[in-house]
């Protein structure tokens, strides 16, 4: 019991410091621009193609998670990432605004996201719960089943609300502490608590996903 | 779909305590209810598993540290492969959708400005080409530049008065210095585009340092010095109005327009502009950086403004007056000496004799330093001779050695052309100067080139075109050169009377037709004459068509002192006809035959003689009769005899013809003398029946009367078919046509009745009819006819007589014929559209109605059936399809 006890984290009363954490921008849309930053874009929507892989460089993670946090799926949020860029490269001549560019790429990766995840919907509602419930699905033994065991999972959050899905993917693929995702989803403390908990316990009572769910209790 | 999230607040807490959120405050309580309360602590442990879970799953997830590396080839080969299969579609696309914004947008004024903006730049690169190929001049005036001095002097002297004396001495130091402008341009034009920039740059890098300006300085001197010798050139060439316009232009090139590389030309002006500025006159304190080139540029500029004067205001009177200078120093300076002219002149010329013609030009060709270049010439049939000459002669010499060639004979045609190339040579020659440049250039660059082979290959293959037209323009020079130097006369010479003919010949040829009662004989006897005057027979020709009829052709030459007494021999073998004399002179050994004759050359050709021997019975008294006789075999027997019986009677031919149905004709034709031929007709005539009777006589059939005791052809034709006397048409309603009609044949059998022909018909309505044709004597004709009457009701009768002056109306034995139409009325239901047959036909109707159903249903399946086949085979595979991904 005091084992689980000491588990459980200690509550830290700042926010994560870290560097690597600061230097990303609080929140994904409304992220403060250098001039030097400006001038890249600048040079990469004038057709230098140097400028614009430094853009790919810069963006492409923050592109990849707001597509992950769609879709849930690590390999299409990356193929949904390049044709963003793909997109952006194709497109350049016509946005002229370098300062808009950000919040442009992340709404055009957000609506071929959940384009992308409308189209796989109808097989995923068909299959997801009839699957969920098999028998061998659980007790992730062998590799190939922990992947299977994963997938399900992937399907499942998928499934959840997209704002239960955004704070989750912030959470645990972003790491980012409650203040931050709070301001990057403007939403208050007590919000997006709850919407945590819920989406935890969602998916903490979904059948055949909790590995602790066949375990003796 | 979702089941409904039941909403826990200790769910919340859970997760707080999970990711570490919780107050103090917030954690006491928790701790305390997880110690108490097994559901809390199992829902918590619960929570822990899928939070690892999640830790998991997305530290899969993570982005590994290659990724942003990873998208951006990903992004590249997308773009590529995107920009691949880009098609004219897509672009034509892509035009559509911008046409499409452009006019979406408002910003038209933008777009406006933009128009306006590649317009200036279109319509500036156009005047910036167009000045290119003025450049050409330049070198043209290093030819001239002798002549350009001469020419600013004579300006000079033309405007004493009207241009202050200072803008004369300017007017004299850049033109004497014009030969040091030439070097500099030329070594500017050495200088490739990268040794500009480079210089452009460090005078930048230096801002504005005095020594890199002074060069660029020269340069752009160099340049506007090449712009100005253009000036003068177009000055030299152009005719006043366009002398102002020229200069216009001029000042537009200035600085820029020289033919050097334009890139580098405008940098350099660009950087020259702080120092010596073009447009601006020039003050002190920069003169003194390059004291020399200002001063030379102040000078040119001073220049210009003089000119631009001359040619605005006293343009006309100016250029005039500097024409008649320059016209009347040709003589001394000669500047003639620098155009280029090529004379050619071209005579036609009439000589007694061609070889002592020939002989003589070449001498004179000789004496006036030319050379003979081609000569060609044929002799005549008549011996006399013409021909061409080429000549190449010094172009000075040309006027005089034309008139000289006036002595030698007749002069019909004489024109002389000078082709001015001068412009065409300075031009070509401009060009192989630009040419030899960029040769260098390229050389220098393909030495320096250590760049891509492909670029090496560009500049090789750009070498190889230029020393290719380096070449061609070198050959273009050499031949204006060649032509130059020499003037080229063409004579077209011939001998007098060159048409005349030799002499002519007189042929005679005589045609006629002869008639002679022995054709053959006297065909034989021509032929002899003919040997016997060694006449030439050409042809004889002998036809023996029948009988009499024979003809004979001959065609022969006999020499001209022999032909009458040749004729006179022929005419006494028969009667001569249709006599023609033809008689035709023609130029012998070729010659022209329109040209009037010399009687004294006229020679008499052969005579030739065609004549056509006929024979005379054709001309004759010609009776012919015919005469009808039962026996026709008999009659024509008696006739012979009779005819052999007559002395001097010959038989010419007879023949006898019967026919199947029994008729006999008889021919025969006989050549009596005149005196007895009444007697042998009398002997004919008593043959029989004469049933016609002509007689024909050619009165104008020649010399020498026809006398009565001319021959007389006896034509006499037998026949036994006699005409009836009288001919009946009868038509009878019978009931019972068949049989009625065999008892009639039978009974006209009985009477003696002689049956002609006989038809029965029977149609398919029933009716029957009989036709009967009967020949029998007048004496049974009336009973006959009652007979006939009695068949049935007779419905018509038709009479025909034909009385003849040598029958009585009562010879009983004269023929009589009687054609008979039996026939019965027609049922009132046809056979055909009986019940029986009505009922066959729509059976057969109905049954054809079917088959042809059944036809056209087999045609329908036909063309049906693939088509139905296909579409099951296309059923069946998405059936299959279907199965299998639903398995």
């Amino acid at each position: 019991m005091n084992a689980f006890l000491a588990a459980i984290p200690r509550f830290r009363p700042t926010p994560v410091t870290s560097p690597e954490l600061n230097s990303r921008p609080a929140s994904l849309e409304t992220a403060s621009m250098d001039s030097a930053e400006q001038a890249m874009i600048a040079a990469a929507l004038a057709g230098d193609d140097e400028a614009f892989d430094t853009v790919i460089r810069t963006y492409s993670r923050r592109v990849y998670v707001v597509a992950y946090s769609i879709i849930q799926d690590p390999a299409e949020a990356e193929d949904i990432t390049q044709e963003t860029f793909l997109k952006a490269h194709q497109q350049r001549s016509r946005l002229r605004q370098p300062e808009k560019f950000p919040a442009w790429l992340l709404t055009v990766t957000r609506n071929a996201a959940r384009d992308r995840l409308r189209r796989r919907r109808p097989q995923a509602d068909a299959e997801t719960f009839d699957t969920l419930i098999d028998d061998h699905a659980v007790t992730p033994g062998s590799a190939l089943e922990r992947e299977e065991h994963q997938a399900r999972l992937r399907r499942a959050l998928a499934s959840l609300p997209e704002e239960h899905r955004t704070a989750l993917t912030l959470r645990y693929l972003e790491g980012l502490d409650y203040r931050a995702i709070e301001d990057s989803m403007g939403l208050t403390n007590g919000a997006l608590r709850g919407i945590l908990g819920r989406a935890l316990g969602t998916l903490r009572r979904m059948p055949g996903l909790n590995p602790m769910e066949r375990q003796p209790s | 779909m979702k089941p409904p999230s039941p909403h826990d607040p200790f769910d919340d807490l859970i997760a707080a305590a999970l990711h570490g959120e919780l107050t103090p405050a917030e954690r006491v309580q928790f701790e305390n209810q997880l110690n108490t309360d097994p559901a809390a602590r199992a829902a918590y442990q619960e929570a822990q598993a899928m939070h690892d879970l999640l830790d998991k799953t997305h530290a899969n997830a993570q982005p590994d540290p290659n990724f942003e590396q990873r998208m951006i080839s990903g992004v590249r080969r997308k773009i590529e492969y995107q920009q691949k299969g880009e098609t004219a579609w897509e672009s034509a696309l892509v035009l559509w959708r911008s046409i499409a914004r452009f006019l979406r947008r408002r910003q038209l004024l933008e777009y406006g400005m933009a128009c306006v903006l590649i317009f200036t730049v279109a319509t500036t690169s156009l005047i910036y080409t167009g000045n290119r190929v003025k450049g050409v001049f330049t070198t043209i005036s290093r030819q001239l530049a002798y002549a350009d001095a001469i020419d600013g002097e004579n300006l000079a002297d033309a405007n004493a008065k009207r241009i202050p004396a200072k803008v004369l001495e300017d007017l004299k130091a850049p033109l004497s210095a014009n030969e040091e402008k030439q070097k500099l341009a030329r070594l500017d034009a050495a200088k490739d585009v990268d040794a500009l920039t480079a210089l452009k740059k460090e005078s930048e890098d230096k801002q504005m340092a005095v020594a890199p300006d002074a060069q660029l300085a020269v340069q752009a001197a160099g340049n506007t010095g090449r712009a100005f010798a253009a000036r003068d050139e177009l000055r030299q060439e152009a005719a006043p109005q366009q002398l102002a316009q020229a200069q216009n232009q001029g000042y537009a090139t200035d600085g820029s327009a020289a033919d050097g590389p334009a890139p580098a030309a405008k940098p350099a002006s660009v950087a020259l502009m702080p120092p010596a500025s073009v447009s601006m006159p020039v003050n002190a304190p920069t003169a003194a950086t390059a004291p020399m080139i200002v001063a030379k540029s102040q000078a040119r500029q001073e220049l210009e403004a003089a000119r631009a004067y001359s040619g605005d205001s006293g343009a006309a009177p100016a250029a005039g007056g500097m024409k008649s200078d320059s016209a009347a120093s040709s003589t001394a300076a000669s500047p003639d000496a620098s155009r280029k002219l090529i004379r050619n002149a071209q005579l036609d010329l009439e000589v007694k004799s061609y070889q002592s013609a020939m002989d003589q030009i070449t001498a004179m060709t000789r004496n006036a330093g030319g050379y003979v270049d081609t000569s060609s010439s044929q002799k005549g049939g008549n011996g006399k001779l013409q021909g061409s000459v080429v000549l190449k002669i010094l172009p000075e010499s040309l006027d005089n050695f034309l008139l000289k060639l006036r002595d030698l004979g007749l002069v019909q045609n004489q024109s002389v052309s000078t082709d001015d190339v001068t412009r065409d040579y300075f031009d070509t020659q401009a060009r192989l100067e630009n040419s030899r440049r960029m040769e260098t250039q390229l050389q220098e660059l393909l030495k320096r080139e250590n760049g891509k082979v492909s670029d090496l290959l560009q500049v090789e293959r750009e070498l190889g075109r230029v020393r290719g037209s380096i070449e061609e323009m070198q050959g273009q020079l050499k031949l204006y050169d060649f032509q130059v130097q020499y003037a080229t006369i063409t004579i077209q010479m011939r001998e007098k009377d060159l048409n005349k003919a030799a002499a002519y010949l007189l042929r005679e040829q005589d045609d006629f037709s002869l008639f002679a009662t022995d054709v053959e004989g006297t065909f034989q006897k021509i032929r002899q004459a003919a040997d016997s005057f060694k006449a030439q027979v050409l042809a004889a020709n002998l036809d023996h068509n029948s009988g009499s009829d024979v003809t004979a052709e001959l065609t022969v030459m006999v020499v001209p002192d022999q032909i009458e007494s040749f004729l006179s021999d022929v005419r006494g073998l028969g009667r001569v006809a249709n006599f023609t004399r033809q008689t035709q002179r023609v130029a012998k050994d070729g010659g022209d035959s329109d040209q009037p004759a010399d009687e004294t050359l006229t020679e008499k050709d052969k005579v030739q003689v065609h004549l056509i021997i006929r024979s005379d019975d054709e001309s004759r008294k010609q009776v012919t009769l015919t005469v009808v006789t039962s026996a026709v075999d008999d009659a024509l027997d008696q006739a012979k005899s009779a005819a052999l019986a007559q002395a001097g009677a010959a038989i010419l031919s007879s023949s006898l013809n019967k026919t199947p149905e029994g008729q006999s004709t008889g021919q025969l034709s006989v050549r009596v003398p005149g005196q007895a031929y009444s007697t042998l007709l009398a002997a004919f005539r008593a043959l029989g029946r004469t049933s016609s009777f002509s007689l024909q006589r050619n009165d104008d059939s020649g010399p020498g009367a026809n006398g009565d005791d001319e021959p007389v052809i006896l034509s006499l034709s037998l026949t036994d078919d006699d005409a009836p006397l009288q001919q009946t048409e009868l038509s009878v309603r019978a009931d019972d046509v068949n049989d009625e009609a065999q008892q009639l044949k039978k009974d006209a059998v009985a009477a003696g009745v002689e049956i002609k022909a006989s038809s029965f018909a029977h149609q398919p309505d029933g009716t029957e009819a009989a036709e009967m044709t009967f020949r029998l004597p007048m004496a049974k004709y009336p009973a006959f006819v009652d007979m006939l009457k009695k068949l049935g009701k007779v419905e018509s009768l038709t009479v025909r007589r034909e009385d003849r002056p040598d029958q009585t109306r009562t010879d009983d034995t004269a023929p009589a014929e009687i054609s008979l139409l039996l026939h019965n009325e027609r049922d009132i239901v046809a056979e055909d559209n009986g019940l029986w047959a009505t009922l066959r036909q729509t059976f057969g109707d109905g049954a054809n109605a079917l088959f042809a159903s059944v036809r056209i249903i087999g045609v329908i399946a036909a063309f049906l059936a693939p088509w139905v086949v296909m579409l099951l085979v296309l059923a069946w595979t998405g059936r299959r399809i279907y199965i299998w991904r639903k398995r």
